[in-house]
């Protein structure tokens, strides 16, 4: 008999006994001999030209330099789609919180408080927080040259005026989902020294290789004199996608000869990295009778913020997944990735597939309850099963299990009625369904409590 | 500057330290325990919580200068020649680690709690670690996990 | 303001001459949990610090015959340990339990929460409801003031740079059992600074009818307060469900006169009736 050394075995964790006994080294705990610190100036305003004036921090106590846009080496950009990130912004500022100057100190504690003498004076310009406002003529322009809508995903199926002109009830209403922060608990932190005629940048990272490409292009050198070691990461859930102090750590410590780290505070951290994207959704859909959804219409504005990040595919995954996990014949969907003067938007766990649960699965409910039908049936009704096709043309040929974790659920809830929370049976509890990295309702009671 | 007299870990430490560092800073500074983790600053996390006198405090909010005279244990005074201690055990084979920083803290708060009460129910243990912040776990496993503790330490007290 | 120095008292002569010697430029700290916040922020105003918390004169909880003694340093954690203050003062024994965190409660006093003067402070609605005074120390000698004089307004107290509380005495004459009840709303069950709180402390006759009542409330205002509309109420009616009913609708018409105008009125306004009428329940419960 074949035994599997790891699959379907309890092993355990192999870097877990370093982080219980505290010995995990974070970049945090990491202290190099011969170190300088640095600090981050940040945007305090959303829009706006700024001027900088160094001269009284130059003259603080333990400060060795401060970096600004003209120390940049290589290309002043970063960015994982688009390279409209600003390593340090040269001359305007399109978020709070956006980076415009590095200063470099003997200590972190001279290197924080240099870094408030730095005198920023700022033009403000009209700035724009709404997706929709920002798609309208006239509105500020959040990249210069560049139109605000920088995607728009389309997805057609069918007719839907023949969906809904068919349907016993259409039902029509607007949601939001809000900015979210990952809040992962280790706040970034970083170093980096040289290698003989090698750069090497820690940080806590989701992306080292892409790092890697972004630090080489960022300060004008070879890939290979580039190397990016990833320590411990304390949870990242998507906000360790973007560059943070990678490309500010390289240029100092190539200058200056020396191990240079930096450490944000939580504050700091949340200034300084990507949110969850805010989406902001109208939803039409159209059910027969019997509860068999006809037509979906959806119209989604993701605000993605003053940099794009990850906007592009998250969108297009909240187009895509907008009909949550069912069956419907005659779709029309519209998404749009707009720039704002936000803090930005990223990767975060669901990245677009989360969001859009908040609208489909209330609709399910809102037209269960216009049917006279329970939660659950409208959804088994209507829910993928294998040979399934999606709105935009997938196949279901495998691993459809999402029926069989109803009827269990309903059964475990619900004692198996069918009828449980629909008008006609006022007992009975909520559930809920979606596809992609998405959630259910949590029950009271955990079905495998009886397994 | 403060000459700070202290017991960390079972052992005497004599300090010359500034007066404004807190707790924090002196452990992960001039004793080079860096084991505990700074997550906030403000108490709110629970990453920098260490056992002072008997009790888990979030090493944030003292002054070092506070604890003169005073006995702390970290993270690292836990393992001793005889192994890992039975929370740290006890997490490690449930899989209540994760990305690991909030486990130091975790695990001191437990720690706290079933050395003061090594029988806690459900109740208990989920406020002894309610000022304790995790957020890759879902804190299931780590239930868990002080409950294995729980009945590791009770049958070790029994054998005694 | 940058920490210059810091100075541990191991006794209150210490602590007394400490701030003396450092007029004008020191201020206490116990648990620190409020204070190491501000210093954080860089809203510390004082250069000095000293730091009271194991000063053996302020510790400590004594029952005694006619009163009940609170240290100022003593510890929302040894408030929760203690099971007389669970039964003697159930409202107060609630209050420290729901003091933020472990943690914090390892480290937090209950005399550093009152000299704060927060509004949102747990365990100020409890003692204004039993009526509690505090004792203060200075080179000048010993005086009292009542809590419920002491708040002059949002994070002012009628503490001066040279003082120190000492004590927290609640009066209960024949050592009797004080009715005092406690609730709060806060956004979470842990790490959550109060929305809003109240506490009643009641005196029923045989009959069940309400000889006195004391009542306070927590972050409906810009400290916490004593509630005379809610007591001349209360007072001379039974403690019952329609009396209960009727006294959170006071409150409620109370709360949006009182925050009319502020953003978070309609909700406290409604919350409130949730919170009091909690309190009362607790306390007819307690009654029987």
């Amino acid at each position: 008999m074949n035994t599997l050394k790891s699959v379907g075995q309890r092993i355990q964790r192999k870097d877990a006994r370093a982080k219980l006994t505290g010995t995990a080294l974070y970049p945090q705990d990491i202290e190099m001999e011969n170190c300088v610190y640095g600090a981050t100036v940040r945007s305090e305003i959303p829009h706006g030209y700024f001027t900088l004036d160094l001269t009284e921090a130059e003259k603080a106590p333990g400060v060795i330099r401060i970096f600004t846009a003209a120390d940049v080496t290589g290309h002043n950009v970063h960015g994982v789609l688009f390279k409209d990130h600003e390593v340090l912004c040269a001359r305007k500022v399109r978020r709070v919180g956006d980076p415009i100057a590095f200063v470099v100190a003997e200590t972190q504690a001279q290197a924080d408080d240099a870094c408030a003498l730095v005198k920023v004076s700022y033009e403000p310009l009209p700035a724009v927080f709404d997706p929709k406002e920002a798609m309208k003529e006239g509105a500020p322009q959040v990249h210069d040259g560049k139109d605000n809508l920088i995607y728009h995903y389309k997805c057609r199926r069918g007719d839907v005026q023949k969906g809904f002109a068919d349907s016993a009830v259409v039902i029509e209403r607007e949601y939001v989902s809000p900015f979210v922060d990952h809040v992962f608990l280790q706040p970034e932190s970083g170093l980096a020294y040289m290698e003989e005629d090698k750069v090497v940048v820690v940080a806590s990272t989701q992306y080292p290789h892409f790092d890697q490409i972004e630090v080489a292009e960022a300060i004008g050198w070879e890939l290979e004199q580039v190397v990016i070691l990833n320590p411990v990461v304390g949870g990242a859930f998507g906000g360790r996608e973007d560059i943070s102090m990678q490309i500010h750590l390289a240029l100092a410590t190539i200058a200056l000869g020396r191990p240079v780290k930096t450490t944000m505070a939580r504050e700091e951290s949340f200034y300084a990295h990507s949110k969850r994207h805010p989406v902001y959704m109208r939803l039409k859909v159209g059910a027969a009778e019997d509860g068999k959804l006809l037509a979906l219409e959806a119209e989604l504005h993701g605000d993605t913020g003053a940099y794009a990040s990850w906007a592009i595919n998250v969108m297009r995954k909240a187009g895509v997944h907008i009909t949550g996990p069912y069956e419907i014949e005659n779709v029309y969907v519209d998404s749009y990735s707009v720039y704002t003067n936000n803090p930005y938007a990223g990767a975060m766990r669901g990245f677009g597939a989360t969001q859009v649960p908040v609208a489909y699965e209330q609709h399910m409910d809102l037209l269960a309850e216009a049917l006279g039908m329970s939660p659950y049936e409208i959804r088994m009704k209507n829910l993928f099963r294998k040979g399934s096709v999606t709105a935009n043309g997938q196949v279901l040929t495998d691993s459809v299990p999402l029926e069989t974790c109803l009827e269990i659920l309903n059964q475990a809830m619900n004692g198996g009625s069918e009828a449980a929370g629909s008008g006609r049976d006022s007992s009975g509890t909520g559930t809920a369904a979606a596809t992609g990295a998405g959630t259910s309702a949590v029950p009271e009671r955990s079905v495998t409590d009886n397994a | 500057m403060i000459t700070l007299n202290l017991n960390v870990n079972g052992k005497d430490h004599r300090l010359e330290i500034e007066d404004h560092m807190r707790l924090l800073d002196v452990i992960r500074g001039p004793l080079g325990l860096t084991g505990t983790k700074e997550g906030c600053g403000e108490g709110e996390c629970g990453a920098c919580t260490v056992i002072l006198d008997g009790n888990a405090v979030d090493s944030c909010l003292v002054l070092a200068a506070q604890c003169e005279g005073k006995k702390i244990v970290t993270i690292e005074g836990l393992e001793t020649a005889d192994g890992l201690d039975p929370v740290q055990q006890a997490f490690l084979d449930n899989g209540a680690v994760q990305c690991g920083y909030c486990i130091p803290g975790m695990v001191l708060s437990a720690k706290a709690l079933l050395d003061k009460n090594v029988a806690p129910n459900d109740n208990e243990i989920k406020e002894a670690i309610s000022g304790n912040l995790c957020r890759c776990t879902g804190y299931d496993k780590m239930v868990k996990a002080i409950k294995t503790a729980s009945e590791v330490m009770q049958e070790r007290g029994e054998q005694k | 303001m940058k920490v210059e120095k810091v100075i541990k008292a191991f006794s209150l002569k210490e602590a007394l001459e400490a701030l003396e010697a450092n007029e004008g430029r020191a201020e206490l700290i116990a648990g620190g949990t409020d204070l190491l916040v501000k210093i954080r922020e860089k809203h510390n105003k004082k250069p000095v610090i000293i730091d009271i918390s194991d000063v053996p004169e302020c510790r400590g909880i004594r029952f005694e015959a006619d009163y009940i003694a609170i240290g100022a340093c003593a510890k929302y954690s040894e408030l929760v340990a203690s099971e007389r203050v669970r039964t003697q003062m159930p409202g107060l024994w609630e209050a420290s339990r729901s003091v933020g965190a472990p943690q914090i409660r390892n480290l937090g006093t209950v005399g550093g929460n009152i000299a704060n003067a927060s509004p949102a402070a747990d365990a100020v609605p409890p003692l204004l409801a039993m009526e509690a005074v505090l004792e203060i120390v200075s080179p000048e000698g010993c005086r009292t003031v009542a809590l419920k004089d002491f708040f002059k307004g949002k994070g002012q107290a009628d503490l001066n740079a040279s003082e120190i509380i000492t004590q927290i005495v609640i009066p209960r004459p024949g050592s009797t059992q004080i009715n005092v009840q406690f609730e709060k709303l806060g956004l979470r069950n842990a790490l959550a600074i109060s929305r809003l709180s109240a506490a009643a402390a009641l005196e029923l006759t045989e009959g069940g009818i309400i000889d006195k009542a004391c009542v306070a409330s927590g972050s409906i205002g810009l400290t916490g307060m004593r509630e005379p509309e809610l007591e001349a109420f209360l007072e001379g009616r039974t403690l019952d469900e329609a009396t209960i009913e009727a006294a959170c609708d006071l409150f409620s018409e109370v709360v949006a006169k009182r925050l009319n105008g502020r953003g978070t009125m309609p909700f406290k306004r409604e919350a409130v009736r949730g919170v009091f009428g909690a309190a009362l329940r607790k306390a007819l419960r307690a009654s029987v």
